[in-house]
């Protein structure tokens, strides 16, 4: 187990240079682009400051020495400042990061339990009016636009309802609290939307798996052993089913950190996703740099988490090879 | 070139296991790119009759009443798309420019003889801009899936043949790529690009640009199957070159995944296509994009939902329709492997 | 009989599939004594695994369906049984086991528990009682350090060992029956002696009858008390070991006895095997069966279905002429090329 787990940090390694590499590259040397105009704003920059500024950010260095620098200034934080305000970036994340912790902890949560029952209900329960259901939605869903499915939610809860009830009952749809809503029923529809395509995909995964391994020789072992159906589904076939699941839930994490963006611009969610995509509408490349970073490294983090747990699940990796 | 919360696997092929948790389909596709021999022309009994591999497939694919009915709605699509200017704006009244007296007085109709799909807040038809919109979803989803099949087809089958430290150099590019999700890269690269730039070129360069390492794994596991079977062995006792060998025994077999999703991937360029849009970062206007179009109807939610769900259907319908054609492709090679 | 254990009469087991139906198993009889040895032989689709799994309950009946005829087991009907009776049977009173111990055994769990599960289930033993036995009972099939052995994985045996955990697994609550399907065919041939040895053994300790299904003449030839030769889902012949491979009557049982290379022979003899392929389940020939691999068929055989015939008690073969004046055993042409 060691062994792998020693071999994944390993490969992590070049994966995260190649990362930091590739965001340098993008945010020095694309063709068109001018760093400096990205970190100056929308107006054009006055050519004293030009020259100050390429001083300052070391643009007439060589190339190793400017990703050097690069990666010095990502290790210690500093992300650069925002042209807009001023505000240091890693500042300005660090406020809204939260939030979108919050909201990916929540869609995950929604993916376990709904994504994860359909898919056991629906595989249990083959071909049953369940089954086809869930078979069906799934395969709507994946070809759903998500912030489409956002603004859909938005106008049948928020709007809707709010007529059709006389403004009795209806949900919050922007923002992340409000005077008569407290935080968790703003969360609601955005982290429905965050989930639902993932949970999707949950669903038709935890289906697969199960109907793979309840093909296996040792669920027809466990069978003979005179088990009942039910002992057999969650003893032996549920326990072999899960790893994959699990490994794809955790990576989807991941996903959904990236997602956000969508979402949280939907719902005005002061998470980094709407900062980002408010950056993008100001020109404050900065912030949309910084908060791409920041996503990137938690992704990358996560997915090299779910990676080495997967050692710990599967006991053929924890418990080494066979013995003769 | 696939669903901005599809989860990219790490390290997957060094570990067998975890590649069962890629999206269905993609790894199903590699456990059946093992094909047998060349396809051979077959004359049947009655003469005439090819029983190639693609024939065969295209005769199940034929039947297949769902994958069917998705062709026949991405062609219609396609086509009102191409032959726009030859009817849209006669009936509806041209969507791509500005009519002032329109816009005062048509602005947010609800759907009605004459404007189906209702008008947006300048007055212009919702339903010519949809279609309208069309040209620049399909455009980037063939073009950007395009130049992702051909980078990712071209470096996986180096990658499969040669193996070694080629092969460890492309895979290792890959797991970087497919470290994280790629929209977050896409808005990256697009947010670089000066605003008076963009356009649907740079979309296409950042979609099908960011696609490739999924179809160069997954050609590469082909391509490592089908080079195992004899008849490349026999192929190169008879002085093939590698590239006559790569080019015209391996890859006509090795390739059915590949056109498997790179199907599908026409769907989820469309998705990102419209994602970026929505953003800001994709067509300016006045190009029209189905993306667009659903972030400029946000503010009218609350008088005119409409303008928000039209194009959103758009999106829902050709997206499916290219799925469930890959699915049906998918099915109908998948049966001829079998045999 | 007195010890009759088991009886199978007539037993007709079909799939309906959507391309027929397959009729798996067509008419098996037999019977099964207190401490007997069966041998069930035939080529793979002959039934011989099916019917085994239809008198345990473990076909899914849709697509399966029984069509007639009965099991008794202690003279109760194992057909007619309902779920939650018989499954208080398998594990406990009749045990399988299968044929690749390598995906028999459940990945994640401890061989402890494995072993311990039947236990549990079936005697309602504790935890650690039944851990406790579990222990002795790899003792009992030969496994070293059984202490430390029993929290291992299955991944940390080898093949043959796996095979005497299935074994052990199977005996755990003393069946009165054990039924082995083709337990050796995956094993190494050095492996396959040491588990039939102490398959024998046990079974001569436990006093258990066993039903040894496989396709090996020479396995069943050892330890056979009486033997069942299956072809196409139909028994075609029935009777002790010595009458079966001495005084066969059915064609087919001839063919398999020609077709055994002999290790005696000093000339060079060719290879014998019986000309033709096993039928395909769904498009049985009409009338017998095993006409169209028959060096003797006549149109009797070619249209009408044989009964099983009665040579002596307890020996049958299901051949129209079979125990005929005359019918024997001639010289027949081979099919291979002479050496």
């Amino acid at each position: 187990m060691l062994e792998y787990i020693g071999k994944r940090l390993l490969q992590f390694i070049p994966v995260f240079f190649g990362v930091t590499f590739a965001l340098f590259v993008i945010a020095n040397y694309m063709p068109g682009a001018d760093p400096i105009q990205m970190r100056y704003g929308e107006r054009a920059v006055p050519p004293q400051i030009r020259a100050q500024l390429e001083e300052q950010l070391g643009l007439n260095q060589p190339v190793w020495v400017q990703y050097g620098k690069y990666l010095n200034d990502l290790l210690h934080g500093d992300l650069g400042v925002s042209n807009q305000t001023g505000r240091p970036v890693s500042t300005i994340l660090a406020e809204t990061y939260p939030y979108t912790l919050r909201l990916a902890v929540f869609a995950i949560i929604v993916e376990i339990i709904v994504g994860v029952g359909a898919g056991i209900i629906s595989a249990v329960k083959q071909y049953s009016f369940w089954d086809v259901f869930v078979t069906l939605s799934t395969s709507i869903a994946v070809a759903l636009p998500v912030f489409w499915l956002g603004i859909l939610l938005q106008w049948f809860f928020g709007i809707w309802l709010k007529e059709a009830t006389g403004g009795a009952f209806y949900l919050p749809i922007s923002g992340a609290e409000s005077a008569q809503f407290g935080p968790f029923a703003h969360m609601i529809l955005p982290g429905i939307t965050l989930a639902a395509v993932s949970t999707a995909y949950a669903a038709r995964i935890m289906r697969s798996q199960l109907l793979e391994v309840n093909g296996q020789d040792y669920v027809r072992t466990a069978r003979a052993k005179g088990l009942s159906g039910r002992q057999v589904l969650w003893k032996h076939s549920f326990k072999n089913a899960m790893i994959p699941v699990v490994t794809f839930i955790g990576l989807d994490f991941g996903a959904m950190l990236a997602g956000a963006v969508l979402t949280e611009t939907v719902f005005n969610w002061p998470g980094v996703g709407f900062t980002i995509a408010r950056a993008i509408l100001q020109r404050d490349f900065p912030i949309v740099f910084g908060g791409v970073t920041v996503i990137l490294f938690g992704v990358m983090i996560v997915n090299l988490a779910v990676d080495v747990s997967y050692a710990f699940l599967d006991p053929r990796i924890r418990f080494g090879g066979s013995e003769e | 070139m696939t669903e901005k919360h599809e989860p990219h696997v790490p390290h997957e092929h060094s570990d067998p296991t975890i590649s069962e948790i890629k999206k269905e389909g993609v790894s199903e596709l590699h456990a059946h790119a093992v094909a047998g021999p060349p396809p051979r022309e077959e004359a049947g009994p009655l003469g005439g009759t090819s029983r190639t591999l693609w024939g065969d497939a295209w005769y199940r694919l034929r039947r297949n009443k769902l994958a069917l009915a998705a062709l026949v709605w991405i062609l219609i699509v396609a086509i009102a798309a191409i032959t726009a200017d030859l009817w849209v704006p006669q009936n509806f009244g041209d969507p791509r420019t500005i009519d002032t007296q329109a816009a005062a007085t048509q602005r947010l109709l609800p759907p009605q003889p004459g404007h189906p799909f209702g008008t947006d807040d300048l007055g212009r038809d919702i339903f010519g801009r949809v279609i309208y919109g069309a040209r620049v979803s399909l455009t980037v989803g063939v073009i950007a899936t395009a130049i992702a099949v051909l980078i990712g087809v071209a470096l996986g089958a180096l990658s499969g043949y040669y193996g070694r430290w080629t092969d460890s150099v492309i895979m290792r590019t890959t797991d970087i790529f497919l470290a994280f999700p790629y929209i977050l890269f896409s808005i990256l690269i697009l947010a670089v690009v000066p605003p008076d730039q963009r356009g649907i070129w740079p979309v296409i360069a950042a979609i099908g640009f960011l696609g490739w390492p999924t179809f160069a794994r997954l050609f590469r596991s082909s391509v490592l199957s089908v080079k195992e079977n004899d008849y490349i062995d026999a192929g190169r006792a008879l002085g093939a070159s590698d590239a006559r060998l790569l080019f015209r025994h391996i890859t006509p077999n090795a390739i059915a995944p590949v056109v498997v999703y790179a199907t599908m991937s026409i769907g989820g360029a469309i998705l990102s296509e419209a994602a970026l849009s929505f953003l800001g970062l994709g067509v300016q206007p006045p190009a029209i994009s189905w993306g667009r179009m659903i972030d400029d109807g946000r503010a009218f939610l609350t008088i005119a939902p409409t303008v928000v769900l039209f194009p959103g259907l758009a999106i829902l319908s050709t997206v499916l329709a290219f799925t469930l054609l890959g699915d049906g492709v998918r099915d109908a090679l998948d049966v001829k492997m079998k045999d | 009989m007195a010890d009759e254990l088991l009886r199978v009469d007539d037993l007709k087991m079909h799939f309906h599939t959507r391309d027929g139906v397959v009729k798996a198993v067509d008419g098996v009889t037999y019977t099964l004594g207190k401490g007997e040895a069966l041998g069930v032989v035939g080529e793979s689709g002959s039934g011989k695994s099916v019917h085994a799994l239809t008198m345990m309950g473990l076909i899914p009946m849709p697509p399966g369906r029984i069509e007639g005829g009965d099991v008794l087991f202690r003279g109760r009907s194992l057909v007619q049984m309902p779920e939650a009776e018989i499954r208080k049977i398998r594990g406990n009173e009749i045990a399988m086991i299968f044929q690749d111990p390598m995906t028999s055994l459940n990945p994640v769990y401890r061989i402890g528990r494995q072993l311990a599960e039947p236990l549990m289930v079936h005697k309602g033993m504790s935890k650690a009682e039944a851990w406790k036995r579990a222990e002795e009972l790899l003792t009992l099939v030969g496994i070293p350090h059984a202490e430390s052995r029993v929290k291992d994985y299955p991944h940390q045996f080898s093949g043959g060992m796996r095979q005497r955990v299935m074994i052990a697994m199977a005996l755990a609550c003393d069946p009165d029956i054990l039924i082995a399907d083709e337990p050796t065919t995956a094993l190494d041939v050095t492996i396959q002696a040491q588990i039939l040895e102490l398959m024998q053994a046990l079974q001569k300790r436990t006093g258990s009858a066993i039903i040894m299904i496989t396709h090996d003449l020479g396995v069943v030839a050892d330890m056979a008390d009486r033997i069942l030769v299956m072809y196409a889902g139909r028994p075609v012949e029935y009777g002790t070991t010595d009458e079966v491979f001495y005084r066969p009557l059915h064609p087919y049982t001839w063919g398999l006895m020609d077709s055994i290379p002999r290790h005696d022979v000093t000339q060079k003899e060719a290879l014998c095997p019986i000309k033709g392929q096993p039928p395909s389940l769904i498009a049985l020939p009409s009338g017998c069966t095993f006409h169209p691999r028959c060096p003797y068929a006549t149109d009797k055989c070619r249209s009408e279905v044989p009964e099983k015939r009665f040579v002596a008690e307890g020996h049958y073969a299901t051949c129209h002429y079979a125990g005929d004046e005359g019918f024997v055993r001639g010289e027949v042409e081979c099919a291979g090329v002479s050496a």
